[in-house]
């Protein structure tokens, strides 16, 4: 063994100990992969469309079918009142919001599991594969945005009851804290899906019970006030309703629920990277 | 200056599978060390969960520690279950270490296992700027060296089939080539050369070589002691976990060799049970 240990002269750039600080965001280390984000955002695009017949028309018909069937079996049939918003628009803002954050959810929450062949062989910052998941579903999100502005901008042309404002600069907000939100659920789920795989099957029925607590299908305003102080609680209430409060003027969200949602939201996105360090670090041993 | 340097390095792995009685054993460790109110202190079930037992427990590397100089060319040799894939897999950032630490200089490129990774949907162009950025190259890097890949892989007329209609020759030969271009300043080389057949691996040893007289820091990985012979100025002689020999690769080799004819000649069984342990070690 040779004795040359003069490390003060040595620079290392690299250091491996059996411990790393858990809320250690390797921002830097993302941004040095960022040609695998964009690499592998693009592949999430093109193999939505890959051997389909209608391609990139799924982005437009998926949203507009559920919208319509949601408009017909709760606006229509059970009669669910919608703040004096057009029910159509109503129910497409609450179902895009949620696609989005479910889609990052349930995009997110399998990273580690069904990379796990990748992650066993080579090193990166295990955290590109969600971010790159939370980017490629903005995208469709941003499409099915632009079509709830043509039907936006329809209603108002025909004079429904509806109020174009400053009030949507708030809207970008919104859609980032709604992928904070997604992106934290799923690594939580993530992290503790590599011990406990029960969670990979509680996640699809999860979430649909998540979405019916969360005004998508109903107004806050058609709560009882005694649950809707715990309503408020879903992060994603406050944020849908926000958003229709935003663009269309109408409904009922106050400023102080807003900020709990935020804080919910902070507090899960923190928590779910935490957990997602952790285990990433060491998941090669227990996957 | 150093490129690589490996203190007190152990790594231990639990044995066994996680199941049902895990989580009741970190939920119950959770509250007792959440509220550490000693409510567990003379109940011997719960004790027992509370630590794992030491013969669940698999000492993978015990206590290694080496340097290794910029341009220097190590070969790691030992038994199945020596510890040698556990060790890159350290060094390689995919686990970390049980205690002790590991200090790297430069970009670190290494070749696990290279026929894994391809996404069989994606073309083989496609698959190779995938690969290239997963390694941490950058796209502009890949397309300056994609005709190198391309035409030392000797897929040409497929590169833009999905890589799920190549014969598995083809696309171990594809992943290698963009490994072989990666040009990082330390390369770890696994049981590689197995790859192929016999043109792809001359070429294949030729390449090493080739890194090696840029001056790329290489730590090679074989149990084949003429590939290490012809590679290695220095090895490294791992055996259950420990480090035995590090030295000249002409000493270590010949050491090394007398070894296994003497565990074959005692008892048969003795290599194949290392490596079982480790395999177990590692699920």
């Amino acid at each position: 063994m040779n004795k040359s240990t003069n490390t003060d002269t040595q620079i290392w750039t690299t250091i491996i100990t059996s411990r790393t600080p858990l809320w250690q965001i390797p921002i830097d280390e993302l941004w040095a992969y960022r040609d695998l984000i964009i690499l592998q955002v693009q592949r999430d695009f093109h193999s939505v469309y890959k051997q389909t017949v209608l391609g990139p028309l799924w982005y437009f018909i998926q949203p507009l079918m559920s919208t319509v069937v949601f408009q017909v079996i709760f606006g229509k049939i059970v009669g669910v009142p919608t703040d004096k918003i057009p029910p159509f628009l109503f129910f497409m803002s609450g179902t895009i919001i949620w696609y989005y954050f479910s889609a990052c959810l349930s995009g997110t929450s399998s990273t580690l599991t069904s990379n796990a062949g990748l992650f066993t062989k080579v090193y990166f910052p295990r955290l590109a594969i969600p971010v790159s998941k939370v980017i490629s579903n903005f995208w469709q999100f941003l499409i099915q945005l632009i079509i709830f502005a043509g039907f936006y901008l329809f209603f108002l042309w025909k004079g429904a009851p509806i109020e174009f404002s400053y009030r949507i600069i708030i809207i970008p907000g919104l859609i980032l804290q709604t992928a904070l939100l997604g992106l934290g659920c799923g690594c939580l789920v993530s992290a503790l899906t590599t011990r406990f795989r029960d969670l990979q099957m509680a996640v699809a029925p999860f979430l649909q019970l998540w979405m019916y607590g969360s005004c998508i299908l109903f107004p806050l305003s058609m709560v009882p006030p005694e649950y809707q102080q715990i309503l408020i609680l879903n992060p994603i209430v406050p944020i849908v309703e926000s958003f229709r409060f935003a663009v269309m003027g109408q409904g009922q969200i106050e400023i102080w629920q807003w900020l709990v949602s935020l804080a919910v939201t902070v507090l899960i996105f923190f928590v779910g990277l935490i957990m997602f360090n952790r285990v990433e670090k060491n998941m090669a041993d227990t996957i | 200056m150093l490129a690589l340097s490996i203190e007190n390095v152990s790594k231990v792995y639990r044995l066994g599978e996680i199941d049902r009685k895990q989580l009741f054993g970190d939920v119950r460790r959770w509250v007792k060390s959440r509220f550490n109110s000693g409510y567990t202190l003379g109940d011997p079930e719960l004790e027992a969960e509370q630590e794992p037992q030491a013969l669940d427990l698999f000492h993978a590397l015990k206590n290694i520690s080496f340097e290794v100089r910029e341009g220097e060319t190590v070969g790691i040799v030992g038994a199945n279950g020596a510890g040698k894939s556990t060790l890159l897999k350290l060094i390689s950032r995919i686990t970390l270490p049980s205690s002790g630490v590991i200090r790297i200089k430069g970009r670190l490129g290494s070749l696990l296992e290279v026929g894994t990774g391809f996404n069989g949907n994606m073309t083989g162009r496609e698959n190779i700027f995938m690969k290239g950025a997963i390694h941490g190259m950058k796209r502009r890097e890949v397309r300056a060296k994609f005709d190198d890949i391309v035409s030392f892989s000797g897929v040409e007329q497929f590169i833009d089939t999905p890589v799920k209609r190549y014969s598995s020759g083809m696309s171990v030969r594809l992943a290698f080539s963009v490994a072989a271009f990666l040009e990082p300043e330390i390369l770890i080389v696994d049981e590689v050369l197995s790859v192929g057949d016999q043109q792809f691996k001359d070429r294949c040893a030729a390449r090493i070589k080739q890194l090696v007289n840029e001056g790329r820091t290489l730590l090679f990985v074989s149990h084949m002691g003429d590939q290490v012979r012809s590679v290695c100025q220095r090895s490294i002689y791992l055996k259950s976990g420990s480090l035995i020999y590090d030295g000249e690769t002409a000493a270590v080799l010949d050491k090394y060799e007398a070894m296994q004819n003497e565990a074959t000649a005692n008892s048969p069984e003795a290599t194949t049970q290392a490596g079982q342990a480790t395999s177990k070690g590692n699920q």
